[in-house]
């Protein structure tokens, strides 16, 4: 892999007050891979999200893609660098259609987009009856969805998706699925921050586990979600044995 | 950003054409009023303040509506942009000059608001500029010197011994053309952008979005329009005085936005028809006046919060998807 297609966390801290929400995480995502971050609530998963996306500022350590620092830089110009990503609370601009929601995105990083493109991304998240509608017509998942959309319309490098398996049919999980395996076949890099154990098993190239805003272990799914301390901590021993 | 396409400009369009077309045929009878010569020279001065609240509504609404910026200080550009034009034209300037020095002022105070007030949203921001708003009009009046006080500035009319019908006729043209310019600016890039702020600020800023240029474009644009109203209609009064930028000029704008509808571009143009027109019907009765204002706006704010025009707007989109589905399934 090479060095500018790879996004690093180094010795990444945030205290929150007194408390330390993220202890020196170190971190390497490749492109072309999907990285699952798991680990129990308050673990930091999304503060880390939110160091890399430049929603969080306070922190010390560096977030580097392709060897470039981007600490320096707000959350708008890491997403031309980028690096996008979607929320836990689904974030879409409710008022324009979808077809505004894809153009927004694209235009907003001096990416033109296409008519086609717009149809097959919004063909890709299943979206096609809905396009010409308003997004806060759309039902919670679908937002879910036309929020990945939005993402891809900005033709990133990097996918950073939090808890995106939240309140999603097993249709709509599908979905999600592919359009990850598809960009990470693409050659985009995926970090998913999620708690669904089966999904990240499956799909997942690389397994990150954080407990108490450190990374407990990393690498191979197999290997990973079967170590002892990742099931004391997170699993539970009754879940990994399934 | 980048220029949009067809395929989101025309949808827009459609949209925005009807909202267009309700704001010029409003004008349109009003040029109507002052072509068959209604109420002579009353006639023509209710026109005339129709046309100026409708452009300094205009300018506000663009701030307050789309730009989701609740100012409470239009009616301090519209002072300043007429001292300015004022003490220009009245300094030996040529009018127009003084009318463009005019609008630059206002242009130029919306740039320090904006600067000043870039941390601040919602009520903070509206406290902000009522503040500026207050310190600038104790300003104006203690100048004496420049400004002549409470009493005021006189100056001379737009086009010394011209037609009265000069200055309805070019707060008219005027209103078209900032309307006909909105037209084009919001099918395009400007408008998504500006509804993807006023949808979400901190995720249009995720997303890419350079918010602080936008918010700043939005408010001296807006700040523009509201100036060259001052700076127009200060030379049909001939008079500036700081009572222009008073509160009560303030809340008659906000009144006339939020009855008419702020977040579309015939709603000032309908609020300032309503207003104006209430205002005249009940002249005698000023408490009435007052009482039914303020009973509208509440109405309104209650039932029909997108404004008059709102309310227009939603039914003529509704029969147009009646017609499309009609079309669709025959």
């Amino acid at each position: 892999m090479s060095a500018e297609a790879q996004l690093e966390c180094k010795d990444v801290a945030v205290r929150f007050g007194g408390v330390a929400a993220l202890g020196g995480v170190s971190l390497t995502i490749d492109s072309g891979l999907m990285t699952a971050i798991m680990g129990p609530n308050g673990a930091g998963k999304t503060t880390l999200l939110n160091c890399i996306s430049g929603i969080e500022t306070h922190y010390t350590g560096s977030v580097e893609v392709g060897g470039e620092p981007l600490d320096r830089l707000q959350p708008r110009l890491r997403t031309r660098r980028g690096l996008v990503r979607t929320f836990q609370m689904t974030k879409v601009f409710g008022s324009l259609t979808l077809d505004e929601n894809l153009f927004l995105a694209a235009s907003a990083v001096d990416i033109p987009l296409t008519h086609e493109e717009a149809s097959e991304i919004i063909h890709l998240v299943q979206l096609d009856r809905m396009r010409h509608r308003q997004a806060l017509e759309l039902s919670g998942g679908q937002r879910r969805l036309l929020e990945i959309g939005i993402c891809l319309a900005q033709k990133p490098r990097f996918l950073l998706m939090d808890e995106p398996f939240a309140g999603l049919n097993p249709m709509m999980v599908k979905t999600v699925c592919e359009v990850m395996t598809h960009f990470a076949k693409r050659g985009g890099g995926v970090v998913v921050v999620s708690h669904e154990i089966p999904i990240v098993r499956r799909h997942a190239d690389h397994v990150v586990v954080m407990a108490q805003g450190k990374v407990l272990a990393s690498g191979k799914p197999e290997a990973v979600l079967t170590d002892p301390r990742v099931i004391e901590s997170y699993i539970g021993g009754s879940v990994a044995r399934h | 950003m980048l220029k949009a396409p067809g395929w989101i400009t025309h949808r827009r369009f459609v949209d925005l054409r009807t909202d267009y077309l309700i704001g010029v045929a409003v004008i349109a009878a009003a040029a109507l009023v002052l072509f068959l010569g209604v109420g002579g020279a009353y006639g023509l001065s209710v026109v005339t303040a129709f046309l100026f609240y409708a452009i300094v509504t205009l300018g506000w609404c663009l701030l307050a509506g789309y730009g989701g910026m609740f100012s409470l200080a239009p009616s301090t550009t519209v002072m300043i942009a007429a001292y300015v034009s004022a003490v220009a034209s009245n300094a030996g300037w040529p009018m127009l000059l003084a009318v463009v020095l005019g609008v630059a002022s206002g242009a130029l105070m919306g740039l320090i608001v904006a600067l000043a007030t870039s941390r601040l949203k919602g009520h903070y921001f509206a406290l902000a500029t009522l503040v500026t708003a207050e310190i600038v009009r104790l300003v104006v009046t203690n100048e004496y010197d420049l400004t002549g006080g409470e009493a005021g500035l006189r100056t001379g009319p737009l086009i010394p011994g011209g037609w009265d019908i000069a200055m309805p006729a070019i707060l008219g043209v005027s209103l078209i053309v900032i309307l006909s310019g909105l037209l084009f600016a919001l099918r395009g890039t400007p408008g998504v952008v500006i509804q993807a702020i006023r949808d979400d600020e901190e995720i249009a800023l995720v997303r890419g979005i350079n918010v602080p240029l936008v918010k700043t474009l939005i408010v001296v644009i807006g700040s523009s329009i509201m100036a060259l109203g001052g700076a127009l209609y200060v030379h049909y009064i001939q008079l500036a005085t700081p009572q222009m930028g008073s509160l009560f000029q303030t809340t008659f704008v906000l009144a006339i936005g939020i009855i008419g509808g702020i977040r579309s571009i015939s709603g000032p143009i309908v609020g300032a028809a309503v207003v104006i027109a209430l205002q005249e019907l009940l002249r005698d009765y000023p408490f009435i006046h007052m009482g039914l204002t303020a009973l509208a706006i509440l109405g309104v704010c209650q039932f029909a919060p997108a404004g008059l025009a709102g309310v227009v707007l939603r039914r003529m989109q509704a029969i147009r998807e009646k017609i499309i589905f009609k079309e669709h399934s025959l």
